[in-house]
């Protein structure tokens, strides 16, 4: 039963990732990816982080891919690239260091997870809101603190550069 | 319970698929969306090492890289508004004044 919502959960995943890259229209790679954070989403949950699930669905659905169909929707922006699209010698250059990339990336992450020593069961509170705040305003305090005025700068400059005139 | 390795391996595949579209597309704002792509697959590859090993640490990345991500896309999303409006372009051959 598990296996068979994990591959359900896999293909979505890397079937909408590829329509990301594949689809000539910005709007449908946004709307692609947001399927294809809800199904990493749901693999979250499935991999015990229930916390993460959760914050994935608000933070990445709700509130990055609105603002991505915002600005998609404000930019009139009417030549699509495939219309002027030449496969040129820089493209296949780049396709090729990619793939190459992913072949080698397979290779390591295998060998790095047999290296990895395993435990059977994870206790079952794992993840969840408790344990991980625990784990966050102790030992991640200041990292915590950090983000808190990289926001912070982040509203400022966003603010500066959305053209707040003098 | 399924061995974690192949949620690894989603998270690697995802995040070789954002490396592809990156290095082919020239829509920028479809570049934007490859580095979530591979945002989204180091933060699987993280969450299933921290299945493998019983460790928290790693879903306290995520959680920070779901941060720091939502910030970029914040100020890169007014950055290419701006030189929209300026250059009328999206496309990234075509953003070349910092070139020479």
């Amino acid at each position: 039963m598990e296996n068979l919502f994990f591959y359900i959960a896999a293909i979505l995943a890397v079937a909408s990732a590829g329509s990301v890259i594949l689809q000539r229209k910005v709007m449908y790679s946004v709307l692609s990816l947001i399927v294809t954070l809800l199904a990493v989403a749901w693999m979250y949950a499935m991999l015990s982080a229930p916390f993460l699930a959760v914050v994935q669905v608000i933070l990445y659905v709700g509130a990055i891919m609105v603002l991505f169909l915002f600005v998609v929707m404000m930019l009139k922006y009417e030549k699509t690239e495939i219309q002027r699209f030449r496969p040129g010698l820089l493209w296949c250059t780049g396709l090729l260091v990619a793939v190459f990339f992913l072949m080698k990336l397979i290779y390591v992450v295998n060998r790095a997870s047999s290296l990895t020593p395993k435990v059977a069961t994870v206790p079952p509170d794992f993840g969840s809101i408790k344990s991980l705040g625990g784990v966050l305003y102790t030992q991640y305090l200041l990292p915590v603190e950090l983000t808190g005025i990289l926001l912070l700068v982040a509203v400022v400059g966003v603010a500066l550069l959305s053209g707040i005139k003098k | 319970m399924l061995a974690a390795d192949q949620y690894l391996m989603v998270g690697v595949v995802l995040f070789g698929i954002g490396v592809i579209g990156f290095l082919t597309r020239r829509n920028v704002i479809v570049l934007l969306m490859c580095i979530e792509l591979m945002i989204n697959g180091a933060g699987l590859a993280f969450v299933s090492f921290c299945r493998q090993t019983g460790s928290l640490d790693g879903q306290v990345f995520v959680l920070f890289a779901m941060v720091i991500a939502a910030v970029e896309i914040a100020v890169a999303l007014s950055i290419v508004l701006l030189v929209f409006r300026n250059r009328a372009t999206l496309d990234v051959d075509e953003m070349e004044v910092l070139k020479w």
